[in-house]
């Protein structure tokens, strides 16, 4: 696969690549419209899901502080002051106390006060608002208000994540927001048209459609470069790239493989490869599907696993989807993550090896379709594979015929988005071709591969894998307050549940944004592109006609 | 007359009732909930999720909801849209126009070119331009209206550049006169794509009728007495061929409506389609009811108007009543 002008970002080296803000001779203002192939679920931080809505609700709403953009999220080295000015830890590391910049304004005119921050909190906490944030504030103990620019945050207990924590909560106007009945800030007025604290305001949505925002003019941190922002909405995603090609929009995020090579029939268009937060992988099933009690017949044996692990060429698989635009997964974590080990070994792909260990598990029959058997039984397995995921469904038929080869019959069931998650939740399946988002912290870990025995732990993990060593090292990774240490305990995790083949890990995709060559654009967030939005411009030489109309009041 | 109406009336009630009742039970039944969010996201815990549902009542038995929901509806409140962050009233007034006004403008020219060439091909049958364009006409027929969509996108508007890949209008693009001629600009190719199998449809059917009328008596009878062949075509031989054509108007409006929401898709057009199939994905369970009995009243309604027309157009069918 060609990937032309395809510009590389690493964390650390991102101004050097791309360059360090304007040049001379360029100009500020512009629209820039983002095709996207989904709205906002919602456009305020506690009820947001889904990345748009992130993206959204960022633009709208800053954050106290704001992780930087090494991704530490150890200690607060790193992190960059938002609404809060500064902050001092107290002498036992357990309360941080923020000061609010006297500057900052919600778009209505009226300042952030310290009550904003509690009224952020308290939204989260509410669990009517069905806020996906509540399980990674329960650090946070309490909050007082010292006065009204100064607020404390007190936590459980230490923990090196404390700032990172602090980061995610993102203060909502106390004058707006209190008077909304407990439960239904979702569905309030506030929700449709909220009154933030971004550097760029709400002007108007049609739901689906579109949704506009506009720079503020006297923002604390300075008027962000680009007049406005739209975000118009596609269902089908081909609609909506189809747009980038033809200059009515500017950006689309993220690229399918085979647009990021058809890219280069679009001078227009430049590629920005960044790093990802997601992996896919094939998850066995420990439970029996029919009854879910009971442990799996096949599966529970790791012999099983490893044999079935064997057949799969997962090299192989990525290569056929995703070509240059994947790296292999080595664990349960993306490489973005600062706990990522790329020293580990990959699973082996054997079919010899697969097929002797079948063998010797008594599997040695065939029948017609040269599918094993055991005392009149076939070798059979059921995966679950999300329809809306065209890379996972690629993948699922690769692994079949692979599998077919080694004896296993695999029957593959495509689900719709909801009812794939309801089917994977509930545990009906043998395999599951799944993949999480994960974020700079490792700590989704917890909810995605550690036993669901472990209080607060293993909501995700609906295959019910648990291994005590593997528990104890995440557990003791992520209470570590040093960063070596910490990694070395994940490394002892990753060790463990790849001893234990808990999954076959099959791609971690490397996003490419597509954005039009009129914008320069600034040292870019790999974790989240819009986080330096504000600093985009536009070359003078290059403006549209969308650019020239006055920005709504 | 009256007492067709009355009766269709009555009939359509029960229909529109049925099929809202049969939809809310039916997805309600569909794996998932409106508080699921997109594949592998953040996704909200099965207990807060709980109490969502019991917020707005999904935790009581699908009888007890539609109840709800019934006295609802007649109070004129057709609940909360989850994925739209809306109230259903809003999302479908903000859609339902531009849905009208794609089926409308697509009729509007189905009809009267596939008339008016249909009439032509059955007048001048011997004609071999009539006979060619009245073979050519099977290609588009054949042809899938979401087809031809996605070969109007490649072509016109991605390869050429001519017409938008999608959407009503131009983002940040011209208001007032020149506002609407981009919406006219922006209207084209869905409304081609969508009037031009129904297009041919209807002329094949005009023509038909054509020449079961053009060597009538009655049409004998005008030219002999010297009426001219514009006025025999027009007013004598087209008036009486119109009757099957009407009819399948009735027909065809549901089958619009279907191929419309493709059509919406692929074009990204703002209206009622779009907005049912997102809200399925979604199990958005009060805007799919709500647009459900929207779309159905729409139907019923287009059905009943097209009968109407028929009767007036056809007095045998008044007295056949």
């Amino acid at each position: 696969m060609r990937l032309a002008r395809t510009v590389t970002v690493a964390p650390l080296a991102l101004a050097l690549l791309i360059g360090c803000g304007p040049a001379d001779g360029d100009a500020g203002g512009g629209t820039v419209i983002v095709a996207s192939a989904a709205d906002a679920d919602a456009l305020i931080p506690p009820t947001r899901t889904t990345n748009v809505g992130r993206m959204i609700s960022e633009l709208l709403f800053d954050p106290l502080v704001e992780i930087g953009p090494d991704l530490n999220v150890f200690g607060d080295a790193g992190f960059a002051p938002r609404l809060a000015r500064s902050w001092r830890w107290s002498v036992d590391s357990l309360t941080i106390t923020f000061t609010l910049d006297a500057d900052a304004r919600w778009h209505d005119g009226q300042p952030v006060v310290a009550a904003d921050v509690i009224a952020g909190l308290v939204a989260v906490r509410e669990p009517r608002n069905g806020s996906a944030l509540l399980s990674d504030l329960t650090e946070i103990d309490s909050m007082h208000v010292v006065d009204d620019s100064t607020v404390s945050v007190h936590f459980h207990a230490r923990s090196p994540e404390q700032m990172y924590t602090a980061s995610l909560v993102h203060p909502l106007p106390s004058h707006l927001v209190d008077p909304i009945p407990a439960g239904t800030l979702a569905s309030s007025a506030f929700a449709q048209a909220p009154v933030g604290s971004g550097q760029f305001r709400f002007v108007a949505r049609e739901p689906k459609v579109r949704l506009e925002l506009a720079a503020v003019e006297n923002h604390y941190r300075g008027r962000p470069g680009p007049d406005r922002i739209a975000l118009v909405v596609s269902d089908q995603p081909s609609t909506a790239i189809a747009k980038l090609w033809t200059e009515e929009a500017d950006v689309f995020d993220v690229l399918p493989p085979p647009d990021v090579a058809e890219a280069a029939k679009y001078p227009h268009v430049r590629l920005v490869r960044s790093y990802g937060f997601d992996y896919s992988f094939i998850a066995f099933n420990f439970r029996d599907p029919r009854d879910t009690a009971r442990a799996h017949p096949l599966l529970l044996d790791v012999r099983m696993r490893r044999a079935i692990a064997l057949g799969v060429d997962a090299a192989g698989v990525r290569r056929a989807i995703l070509d240059s635009l994947a790296r292999p997964v080595l664990g349960p974590f993306a490489r973005a993550q600062f706990t990522s080990d790329t020293t580990l070994p990959a699973q082996a792909f054997d079919t010899s090896a697969a097929n002797a260990q079948l063998d010797a598990l008594g599997w040695d029959a065939r029948d017609a379709d040269g599918i094993r058997t055991r005392d009149g039984r076939t070798l059979a397995l059921r995966a679950l594979v999300p329809a809306p995921s065209a890379n996972r469904v690629r993948a699922s038929v690769l692994v079949q015929e692979q599998l077919r080869r080694i004896g296993v019959a695999l029957t593959i069931d495509k689900l719709e988005g909801q009812a794939f998650g309801a089917a994977r939740d509930a545990g009906d399946w043998d395999l599951v071709f799944g993949g999480w988002g994960t974020t700079p912290s490792p700590r989704g870990i917890r909810g995605t591969w550690v036993s669901r025995s472990r209080p607060g732990a293993g909501r995700l993990n609906s295959g019910n894998y648990s291994d005590r060593a593997f528990d104890t090292a995440v557990e003791a990774g992520l209470a570590s307050m040093d960063p070596d240490e910490a990694r070395r305990r994940f490394r002892e995790a990753y060790e463990v549940i790849n001893a234990d083949v808990a999954a076959i890990w099959l791609y971690e995709p490397i996003p490419v944004v597509g954005v039009h060559d009129r914008f320069i654009l600034p040292a870019w967030r790999p974790e989240a592109w819009w986080r330096t939005l504000h600093a985009w411009r536009l070359s003078p030489d290059r403006r549209l006609p969308r650019d020239a109309r006055p920005v709504a009041p | 007359m009256r007492r067709a109406v009355l009766s269709r009336t009555l009939q359509a009630t029960l229909v529109v009732l049925l099929v809202v009742a049969t939809c809310f039970t039916l997805i309600r039944l569909a794996p998932g909930d409106p508080f699921f969010r997109a594949l592998d996201e953040a996704s909200v815990p099965a207990d807060q999720r709980e109490l969502q549902r019991a917020q707005f009542g999904y935790d009581r038995s699908v009888p007890e909801q539609f109840v709800r929901f019934a006295a609802n509806v007649v109070r004129g409140d057709l609940g909360w849209s989850h994925s739209r962050i809306q109230p259903v009233r809003d999302a479908l007034t903000a859609t339902l126009p531009n849905t009208l006004l794609l089926i409308c403008t697509a009729l509007a020219i189905a009809f009267t070119l596939g008339i008016a060439l249909g009439a032509w091909q059955g007048w001048r049958a011997e004609d071999p331009a009539a006979r060619l364009t009245d073979r050519l006409g099977i290609i588009f027929v054949a042809i899938p209206d979401f087809v031809l969509a996605l070969l109007l996108v490649m072509g016109p508007a991605l390869a050429w550049r001519v017409f938008p890949v999608g959407r009503m209008r131009t983002e940040f693009g011209p208001v007032g006169a020149a506002g609407f001629t981009d919406l006219l600009w922006h209207l084209a190719l869905p409304t081609v794509a969508l009037a031009t199998p129904l297009l041919f449809v209807v002329a094949r059917l005009q023509r038909g009728a054509m020449l079961g009328v053009r060597d009538a008596e009655f049409v004998r009878t005008a030219r002999a007495k010297g009426v001219g062949e514009f006025d025999v075509l027009t007013r004598h031989a087209l008036r009486n061929s119109l009757v099957p054509v009407l009819a399948y108007a009735g027909v065809h409006l549901s089958a619009l409506v279907g191929g419309t929401v493709i059509v919406e898709q692929i074009f990204d057009w703002p209206g009622m389609g779009r907005l049912m199939v997102s809200a399925v994905h979604a199990r958005d369970y009060p805007l799919v009811v709500g647009g459900v009995l929207v779309g159905a009243v729409t139907t019923v309604l287009g059905t009943m108007l097209a009968d109407l027309a028929l009767l007036w157009a056809d007095p045998r069918q008044r007295s056949a009543r």
